[in-house]
């Protein structure tokens, strides 16, 4: 019960601190607008990528036995316990103006500095191991026997791979989707760090959140709502999941 | 063995009776106590110094809080007890004045923005002018007490800013610029000092006609009691002077 009181309340509060009266007025404001803006598209991208490349490394993974999964498995799911500041740190010594491969970039004329790719790459970093971790312990859970069922039935492994396996892992594919998404939806540290915060460009709602607090926490908290109830609807997705995910 | 345990006793007893006598002396009708002290981040470094020197000589605890004025102002104003607060800009130190949680002092130092690029300066910067625009230049947002004096600045020079990041703090940009991710910034001549040889410091015409001051206010009362003062002597007299000066602060 404590637990809960410990979870809950300080969400209470932020909706008692709410200037509600002024919400649709703050939320329709220039800097509102730009930086979910921003956002909305970079979200958008990072997700398709973090599904795109984190699908196939996901199965992939889940094939993987013995030491060499353990490593990758560990290896994935650095950038997800790091603390913000240190992948943005990482990512800039990477990819920044003046280093390794930010300056080859920067010679073939693609410039990440300061840039809405720079935002995309700090979400798609921390991001795609959510998705990654979830899709594979599921992917581990359930495949195998059914996997092999079909094997023994005569289907070729690409078959199998996309009549058996794939439908078996939408349900885990959807919230770790969502949870990635989320995840992009709140980066923080690494975009500030990477990509810098410029309205209409590389500003995020986490970075206007945190500037407009500054000067103006009405504004902030209205902001704040914005991913609240975007977080309320990324958990009631992985939640469904969760329910239609169990085997039958 | 027995004398020189006995000596050894009547030397501490004599010398825990000078402490006495000593510590009497000073507190004189007032007694020394422990106290907060919350200060803007870039004087963090020196807070802790003079922190030391205080706890030493007065023999109390000194609790030093540092973090962005605003930040520190939201503190106050949510009821978390304090005695003294250093802000770096007097806007926010007036919002704490307004709404009587505390009495102003004095101004103890000021600080002044300067342009910095990284070593070697790559994008060839030739000072507080345009050439900062045809480069990635980073700034503090207009938000922040250090953009606010930055487009300041930039109106005295008749100069329009054009960056490609409006940071959340001074510290966001020194970072841009000491990484190379950003070929200029404007930051503080404390920051740039102390961010060494890895950025080289161009000075700004008329910076000093918009200085970055920093109130020290006495919260929850209208004087400084003996212990709050003798942390204020020595955070800004002697050796806590002289640390502000090392540091690039201007000291009245």
């Amino acid at each position: 019960m404590l637990g809960v009181l410990a979870l809950s309340l300080p969400i209470v509060g932020m909706l008692i601190d709410m200037p509600w009266a002024q919400v649709p007025e703050i939320l329709t404001s220039e800097t509102a607008m730009q930086a979910l803006g921003v956002s909305l598209r970079t979200v958008a991208i990072s997700t398709l990528i973090c599904v795109l490349l984190g699908v196939p490394l996901a199965v992939f993974m889940s094939r993987l036995n013995g030491k060499g999964g353990e490593l990758l498995r560990i290896g994935v799911t650095i950038p997800m316990v790091l603390p913000p500041v240190v992948a943005g740190l990482a990512l800039l010594s990477t990819f920044g103006k003046r280093k390794l491969l930010g300056e080859q970039l920067s010679l073939l004329g693609i410039d990440i500095a300061f840039s809405a790719t720079a935002v995309v790459m700090a979400q798609v970093f921390v991001a795609m191991p959510f998705l990654v971790t979830s899709l594979e312990a599921s992917l581990r859970s359930n495949r195998t026997s059914h996997a092999q069922i079909s094997a023994t039935l005569g289907a070729s492994p690409s078959y199998t791979l996309f009549h058996v396996t794939l439908p078996m892992m939408m349900p885990a594919l959807v919230s770790g989707t969502a949870l990635a998404a989320a995840r992009c939806l709140g980066e923080f540290g690494a975009t500030l760090t990477f990509a810098g915060s410029l309205e209409g460009r590389t500003r995020t709602i986490p970075l206007a959140i945190y500037l407009q607090r500054e000067v103006d926490p009405d504004t902030a908290l209205a902001l704040a709502l914005v991913l609240l109830v975007l977080a309320v609807i990324v958990v009631s997705l992985t939640a469904r999941g969760r329910v239609v995910s169990r085997p039958s | 063995m027995k004398k020189i345990l006995s000596l050894g006793a009547s030397v501490l007893l004599a010398l825990s009776v000078a402490a006495c006598s000593d510590d009497a002396d000073e507190a004189s009708g007032d007694e020394h106590r422990d106290i907060t002290v919350m200060i803007a981040a870039s004087m963090c470094g020196i807070a802790e110094s003079a922190e030391a020197d205080v706890e030493e000589d007065l023999g109390i605890d000194v609790t030093t809080v540092c973090a962005g004025s605003s930040d520190l102002a939201a503190q106050i104003e949510a009821g978390n007890e304090t005695d003294i607060l250093i802000t770096a800009n007097q806007k926010t130190a007036d919002q704490i004045i307004d709404g009587d949680r505390g009495t102003q002092l004095d101004m103890i130092a000021t600080n002044e923005l300067v342009v910095v690029v990284p070593a070697g300066n790559p994008a060839g910067t030739t000072g507080f002018d345009e050439s900062m625009n045809a480069a990635d230049l980073v700034v503090c947002a207009p938000q922040v007490p250090c953009g606010d004096v930055s487009r300041q600045l930039a109106e005295l020079n008749d100069l329009t800013l054009e960056p490609v990041s409006e940071e959340g703090s001074v510290t966001d940009v020194l970072g841009k610029i000491t990484s190379g991710q950003g070929d200029v910034g404007l930051v503080y001549r404390t920051d740039a000092n102390a961010a060494g040889d890895a950025v080289e410091v161009i000075d700004i015409p008329k910076s000093e006609e918009i200085p970055n001051q920093y109130p020290l206010v006495i919260v929850d009362s209208e004087e400084a009691d003996a212990t709050e003062q003798a942390w204020i002597d020595a955070f800004t007299t002697g050796d806590g002077k002289q640390r502000m000066e090392d540091l690039g602060f201007t000291t009245p």
